[in-house]
């Protein structure tokens, strides 16, 4: 089973919504891949952040204060009216109904008030912990772009790529990458992942930028593609450089012309 | 007979063993953890040891005059031996560059022993690197960029970021470590890899003018669209094997892949 796969189904295979063999692909394919697993890690402990406060409640402890707040009000009530009847024998008995329902209409908004803002603060509280989460995930994936070895840069172009959508930022990391890694596979792997935002024009300047000056055959050729798949009519002109140009090596002039029959 | 032959034979060797002027230089590698060979063309190979330093064993290499004592050596480059063996060893942050620094080093051959937990990173760009690289029994990354020759890489785990013009690349894996991705380019020459049976990988293998030919199991990822399809011809292949795992991307333009079974 492909990993995209999974971490579309993920949350259904941790809540059990799910059958039985398919659960067992799962279950097999986590033994193997180390990132789904970690994937699987953070969503199960989202989903068990999440459920706990979802089930958070108003403590018994509020509801017992209510009840001796209640108990206390009304004996002072009872006391205020017993001095009431010391005092005056034509003391009205319904005020004390009166008193005992404003009371526990005060008690109900009390908790009614609890209960609305401790919803609020869980959204709250979800929606920051989501943000958290994200902004783990951008910081634990663009970190190692700048890192020492070639093959944790590549591992990250290659997570990146893995993600759905990404922010402005990391598009512009990535170009940066694409333009200025040391190692011509990162580089390589930076161009695949930025294909698959042909509608940004600076994805589209990035790959004609370094296509002008490109040298290295491979990388050449995989940007003649890119861009004449995007139908970049701009790159006609540059194709056509690469054509006349003595140094280049003969498939990618063949790559070129290939490209310029598409604009044509 | 018999002990003439194997006296003639013990007498060539002892006469082998003093014309050869093998040669070491240790380096104690402490907070480093990546070697950079660059600016380079004698003949290379690198070999994982159990030890702490770094050991690079020359042979046919002639001293330094003794004419020169008292003076420095001056090369092209602007580097200088500081090693007697005719290479620059500077440390540099946590990297330990090794450069080419005389004349003599330019068609010498180095053998590199390198402790385990140092990556390896190879510029073999020049145009006067002629020979083939040889790297055995290596567990950390390795990074190579090679203009003519091939490279042969045997029981190696990975992570290999390797990018040739006009060579072959011929890999023998040991078990594939599972936590960082192979990339292999080879241009204009072949790529060769034998991977254990049972290693779970996602794999990508793309040429243009070649064939793609090999005996394991893959399942195919038909929905992938994530890459390009060749323009004009061409084909790329998107698939794992054994369930999927490390990334594993083999890339040619104008020769075959073989992806071997073991």
């Amino acid at each position: 089973m492909e990993c995209n796969n999974i971490k579309n189904i993920l949350i259904d295979f941790i809540e059990g919504n799910i059958s039985e063999d398919i659960k067992v692909q799962i279950e097999e394919h986590l033994l193997t891949c180390k990132n789904c697993r970690t994937e699987h890690k953070q969503t199960r402990q989202l989903l068990d952040d999440m459920s706990i406060l979802e089930d958070e409640v108003p403590a018994l402890q509020l509801k017992e204060d209510f009840y001796s707040m209640l108990e206390e009000e009304k004996e002072n009530t009872q006391h205020n009216s017993d001095e009431i009847v010391i005092h005056s024998k034509k003391t009205n008995w319904s005020f004390l109904k009166y008193a005992a329902s404003v009371i526990i209409l005060l008690g109900f908004g009390f908790l009614l008030g609890r209960n609305v803002q401790m919803q609020s603060k869980q959204n709250s509280e979800i929606a920051q912990l989501r943000s958290e989460l994200y902004s783990m995930q951008q910081s634990a994936t663009l970190a190692p772009l700048s890192q020492p070895t070639a093959s944790q840069r590549l591992k990250a172009v290659n997570t990146i790529n893995e993600q759905i959508k990404l922010d402005m930022k990391t598009v512009a990391l990535l170009i940066n990458t694409f333009k200025s890694d040391d190692n011509i596979n990162v580089r390589m792997a930076a161009a695949n992942a930025l294909s698959k935002y042909p509608e940004s024009k600076e994805v589209r300047n990035a790959f004609l930028e370094v296509l002008e000056k490109e040298e290295d055959a491979a990388m050449q050729i995989t940007l003649i593609n890119l861009l004449t798949q995007l139908q970049e009519k701009r790159a006609k002109e540059t194709f056509e450089n690469i054509i006349n140009n003595d140094q280049t090596i003969p498939v990618v002039k063949e790559q070129a012309q290939e490209g310029l029959k598409v604009f044509i | 007979m018999k002990t003439i032959s194997s006296i003639l034979i013990t007498a060539s060797l002892i006469l082998g063993i003093s014309t050869s002027y093998a040669q070491e230089f240790t380096y104690d590698v402490k907070q480093a953890n990546q070697i950079f060979v660059k600016n380079f063309s004698g003949e290379i190979s690198i070999e994982e040891t159990t030890g702490t330093q770094l050991i690079i064993e020359t042979r046919k290499f002639e001293k330094r005059p003794e004419r020169a004592d008292g003076l420095r050596s001056l090369y092209g480059s602007g580097a200088e031996d500081n090693t007697g063996i005719g290479l620059q060893v500077e440390m540099n942050g946590s990297v330990i560059e090794i450069v080419g620094a005389s004349k003599q080093a330019e068609d010498a051959y180095y053998a590199f022993k390198v402790p385990k937990g140092i990556n390896f990173k190879l510029d073999y760009r020049s145009p006067f690197a002629n020979d083939d690289v040889k790297v055995k029994n290596f567990s950390s990354e390795l990074e190579v960029s090679i203009l003519n020759p091939d490279i042969t890489l045997e029981n190696v785990t990975g992570p290999v970021i390797l990018n040739l013009t006009n060579g072959d690349i011929n890999i023998d894996f040991g078990t594939v470590n599972q936590n960082a991705p192979i990339s292999l380019h080879a241009t204009n020459g072949i790529i060769d890899i034998s991977l254990p049976a049972n290693t779970p990988a996602d794999i990508s293998m793309s040429t243009i003018n070649g064939e793609i030919f090999t005996n394991f199991d893959i399942d195919f990822d038909k929905k992938e669209k994530d890459g390009l399809s060749y323009i004009g011809g061409g084909q790329k292949i998107i698939g794992t094997i054994n369930g999927g795992g490390v990334d594993i991307k083999l890339k040619t333009i104008n020769d075959n892949i073989y992806l071997r079974k073991k």
